[in-house]
């Protein structure tokens, strides 16, 4: 009879858009990592040629200090206020890369440096991996939220406690996408 | 009221199951494939189209055929290992597909090459598709990369093989040529060889944001589950005569389980791993992004 009813109120399905945007979540944290995990290089590339922009160097290292150090945990994907604060970290760290690369376009050794190419692809296809989990996640909360405001589910959603989730939201027109990498 | 609660889950499954795909897209795409070689915008003659495709075939075949010999965790070495080229020669049958589009219709060719390689399931179950898309208006080339090979085809040596290999070819107005070369650099790198014709092997790349391939099954196991229980429940009513509708409802509820989900879990909709002949098809690859996008 328990079985009866939660199954009936969508308590399986519940479980398993929950687990769904508990795995989203963990590639949109990877594919962040992963432009982390790249900086330093890039950092260091640029530094070879471009010394005395110290000032944007020093700006991106800090922007991705800061980043790093707003780690979400599966509860906190039902707070608004910590997944803006996730992504007011990552967006400041996207503006300062962003003027990194512009600064980068100053100088043609660096343009024409391969390390500098491959890491502008890395990077590159880092943005593009962000957009794409992002969207996941986006698509991952949708179905979740559905169930969980949805009848019957909601039902199951009340009894055990499942809340909605924040999905990202776009700042402004195309946030969500990559930011154009011109070179 | 217990009978109800069959139909009520029923109907919540199938909202969640219609619920829309992700929006406004302008670049329409064809459900199936014209074959391992797609040019909507016709810039391949006859010959060098069929020539192209039997390329792509080839490689697909030696990958099956090698990967015969069971060898399992395709794609999983790290890149400090592709040295082995013996070993990661084995690893599978990587596919490949070109799609040459006349416009990316304002489309970001990023956007459109995922969604063709998500639709159309480019590669196995292993994740071990790539695509090489060029939209001809915007003169734009794109290699997008399954999850499972990110790890050889890293974006830095995509972005070594268009901007050196593909690019100096189609600005001279060589689709043909460019594309087989591409294609076949895309083949040397997927088994682990050095690609001819590129500087020097790019960099490795950090790993981080591969995902493991199964995704899907913690929710297509509890969606089992629950629509196994829900036959049974039907089935033994309409033993009891109650009749005609169970089957209607539960082959609506199967399709919708089958069908409907959402396009990335790699559940539904395709079989088999591009069969042996003329035909091509996915066989269930998901991408997340990876690769590298140029101009020409």
């Amino acid at each position: 009879m328990v079985a009866a009813i939660t199954t009936g109120c969508g308590y399986n399905s519940l479980v398993g858009a929950d687990e769904e945007t508990k795995a989203a979540w963990g590639q949109v944290e990877n594919v962040y990592q992963r432009r982390a995990d790249l900086i330093p290089n890039l950092v260091a590339t640029v530094k070879g040629s471009a010394a005395h922009e110290q000032s944007t160097l020093s700006a991106v290292t800090q922007a991705r200090a800061e980043a790093t150090q707003v780690k979400l945990t599966a509860s906190d994907l039902s707070d608004p206020a910590k997944l803006k604060a996730f992504e007011q970290a990552q967006g400041h760290l996207s503006q300062s890369l962003g003027r990194l690369l512009a600064v980068a376009e100053n100088y043609p050794d660096l343009k024409a440096n391969a390390s500098f190419r491959d890491l502008q692809s890395q990077l590159e296809g880092t943005e593009n991996r962000i957009s794409v989990e992002r969207r996941r996640y986006n698509e991952a909360v949708q179905h979740y939220n559905t169930l969980v405001r949805a009848f019957p589910s909601v039902i199951s959603a009340k009894m055990f406690g499942f809340h909605t989730k924040e999905p990202f939201h776009a700042t402004s027109a195309g946030a969500d996408r990559a930011p154009e990498v011109k070179f | 009221m217990k009978r109800f609660i069959p139909i009520a889950a029923l109907l919540a499954l199938m909202a969640a199951a219609s619920q829309p795909l992700w929006a406004a897209e302008r670049v329409q795409i064809p459900a199936s494939p014209q074959g391992r070689v797609s040019d909507y915008a016709g810039v391949l003659d006859e010959h060098s189209r069929a020539q192209l495709e039997a390329q792509l075939l080839r490689y697909e075949q030696a990958g099956r055929s090698d990967g015969d010999k069971g060898v399992g965790g395709a794609g999983r070495e790290s890149p400090g290992e592709r040295a082995g080229e013996q070993a990661s020669a084995r690893a599978g049958a990587p596919q490949i597909a070109v799609v040459v589009l006349p416009s990316l219709e304002g489309d970001p060719i990023e956007d459109v090459a995922i969604r063709f390689a998500e639709r159309w399931k480019i590669g196995s179950k292993a994740d071990d598709g790539v695509l090489l898309m060029v939209g001809v208006s915007e003169r734009k080339i794109r290699i997008e990369v399954g999850y499972g090979v990110e790890g050889r085809l890293t974006d830095a040596l995509s972005g070594r093989i268009i901007r050196e290999i593909i690019t100096p070819r189609l600005h001279g107005g060589d689709y043909a040529s460019g594309l087989r070369a591409g294609s076949a650099a895309i083949h040397q790198a997927l088994t682990g060889q050095p690609v001819t014709g590129v500087d020097r092997e790019a960099g490795a790349e950090p790993l981080r944001g591969q995902r493991r391939t199964s995704k899907g099954w913690g929710l297509g196991g509890g969606g089992l589950l629950l629509l196994i229980f829900l036959l049974l429940r039907f089935g033994t009513r309409g033993g009891r005569g109650g009749g005609g509708g169970s089957g209607f409802l539960s082959g609506m509820l199967l399709g919708s389980m089958l069908g409907g989900r959402r396009d990335s879990s790699g559940f539904g909709g395709f079989s088999g791993g591009g069969s042996g002949g003329g035909g091509f098809s996915g066989g269930g690859g998901s991408f997340g992004g990876g690769g590298a996008s140029g101009d020409y």
